[in-house]
């Protein structure tokens, strides 16, 4: 049971900070940025190169500061080359768009790196609790992305700048016409969710291993997080992660072979991502439902 | 002396041309009150002198300054304070928060800005900490008014704030707008649907037809029948 929520957590925490980046532009921008997914693959590229090249190999936190800041300059260049001239487009458009971005992206970085897959050397020691292993890497993770989130809740809260996001995201037209410089702060919004999902990528590779068709693993799980958080919603995205990870080890942890035939049988590991489909399926459902009850009052 | 002039302006939305070179002056001191019927384009001569609409042909100045070019928040930063019709509170934060950011370009100035508001909207500070977007709809106009005059404006761009408001708090928001123009000495353009409320505080009134002025004229020589006839036919007399 411990060990569950300890996957649990460690699994939301590395969803959790890609998620919260695909939030903050829907809510300020109201599409659905397919690209994020690949800010999270070349954070992860950027994090190895910079602590992996020779002669400059950087410790493992800076060159993950480093991938931070390159990849959040990445997602402003990106947004002034092509999503500032789609302003005016509708979501569709911009999504469909965000895709082909990806596709770029994702063809470059395979370019650059090649398909085979790279494994970062961190030492790591094991932790035993009771029932439970994990590693200190675990624990690493799981406080990075703690002290990131009440970093950006803070920010979003209780600075002026931050607020002036907020306002951003209830009522664009509202927030410039008070003298907010939206454009500016648009481009802070880009900056900020590339590098936490650099973060988050290079979390999700070092604990893992960085591979061009990472970015297939991680789209359904972050997708299906922020809508089950709600996608307007910066810190939903958070929750989303926390549900989707519990439903899904838990899932896989139910003996349910001894609970209804008396032989042993769980659902295979293989079958996680159907359970972030299926809730996925769920949250659509009910929220298209309890959306029809509401017009109908 | 002309506050804020549009000259000769065409502008819309997207393909769509509301306003067909229109030119209209706010001069200081005064109170410029707009009418005319739904869809003449009343709210588009304030968006637009805002910046959130597409215009095509013509020249908006502030003071001696274009402002044709300007992005909206440089607008604002400028001295435009525009209360909108609708949407005009960031629902989803609380007042205070709201008033904040009707005070983002003078956050050193704002605990003692905020009190001025409060003074003026004792409602406003009662509701502080609620959401904004529980406020009803009284609350919610004053809110927006308040917010706005955090800038500290020198015009006033208020968009029907008579709106869905009940008449008693039509009363309360007029005299307030009034208090503000008297004492802070703004000049307001004041776009309006309730005609009786309109003439009482206006010096000024231009009614438009179609995007386009059809009349201007000092509010005390209004003669309501002629109004009546620019509404219903579009200029032209029946009787």
């Amino acid at each position: 049971m411990i060990q569950v929520l300890v996957n649990s957590i460690v699994y939301a925490s590395e969803i959790a900070i890609i998620a919260v980046g695909v939030s903050l532009c829907y809510s300020i921008l109201r599409f659905a940025n397919f690209a994020h997914i690949q800010f999270a693959v070349v954070g992860g590229y950027l994090t190895y190169s910079f602590a992996t090249i020779p002669g400059l190999a950087l410790p493992l936190p800076l060159a993950m500061l480093a991938s931070a800041v390159v990849t959040g300059l990445m997602a402003i260049l990106i947004d002034i080359l092509v999503f500032s001239r789609l302003r005016n487009t509708s979501a569709e458009g911009k999504m469909i768009v965000s895709w082909g971005v990806a596709l770029f992206i994702r063809s470059i970085v395979a370019a650059i790196y090649g398909g085979s897959a790279r494994v970062f050397d961190v030492p790591s020691s094991t932790i035993v609790v009771g029932d439970a292993v994990f590693t200190t890497l675990d624990v690493a993770i799981a406080c990075a992305t703690l002290v990131l989130m009440v970093a950006l809740h803070l920010f979003l809260y209780r600075t002026r700048v931050g607020s002036g996001l907020r306002a951003l995201a209830s009522n664009q037209e509202l927030a410039v016409t008070r003298g907010i410089p939206g454009d500016r702060l648009i481009r802070l919004m880009w900056f900020l969710s590339g590098s936490l999902a650099a973060i988050g990528g290079s979390l999700i590779a070092i604990q893992t291993r960085l591979q061009p068709s990472m970015d297939l693993v991680i789209l359904l799980p972050i997708f299906a997080a922020v809508t089950i958080g709600g996608l307007n919603n910066v810190f939903g995205a958070v929750i989303g992660a926390v549900i989707l990870s519990l439903a899904q080890n838990f899932l896989i942890w139910i003996d349910f072979g001894s609970l209804f035939f008396g032989d042993p049988w769980h659902i295979p590991t293989k079958f996680r991502d159907y359970v972030a489909v299926l809730a996925l399926v769920l949250v659509l459902l009910l929220r298209s439902r309890s959306s029809a009850a509401a017009a109908k009052r | 002396m002309d506050i804020l002039s549009l000259k000769n302006v065409t502008a819309g939305y997207g393909t769509i041309t509301v306003l067909n070179d229109l030119s209209l002056t706010l001069r200081a001191g005064e109170i410029l009150t707009i009418l005319g019927a739904n869809g003449c384009g009343k709210s588009t001569v304030l968006k637009t002198a805002m910046g959130l609409t597409r215009v095509t042909g013509g020249a908006l100045a502030l003071g001696d300054k274009s402002i044709t070019a300007t992005p909206s928040h440089l607008r604002a930063a400028a001295g435009l304070g525009y209360v909108p019709q609708t949407r005009n509170v960031f629902q989803d934060m609380s007042v205070i928060d709201n008033l904040r950011m009707g005070g983002y370009l003078r956050p050193k100035q704002f605990e003692h800005d905020v009190e001025e508001v409060f003074a003026l909207f004792p409602r406003v500070k009662e509701r502080r900490r609620e959401r904004a977007g529980n406020l009803s709809g009284g609350e919610r106009r004053m809110l927006s008014i308040g917010l706005t005059l955090l800038l500290k404006p020198k015009v006033l761009l208020l968009d029907e704030p008579s709106s869905d408001l009940a008449p008693a708090t039509v009363d309360i928001v007029f005299r307030a707008i009034q208090d503000i123009h008297t004492s802070l000495s703004i000049p307001i353009l004041l776009v309006e649907q309730n005609v009786n409320k309109a003439l009482e505080i206006a010096n000024r009134v231009c009614v438009l037809v179609r995007g386009r002025e059809a009349l201007d004229a000092p509010a005390g020589e209004i003669d309501t029948r002629h109004l009546h006839d620019l509404f219903m036919d579009g200029g032209v007399r029946t009787s």
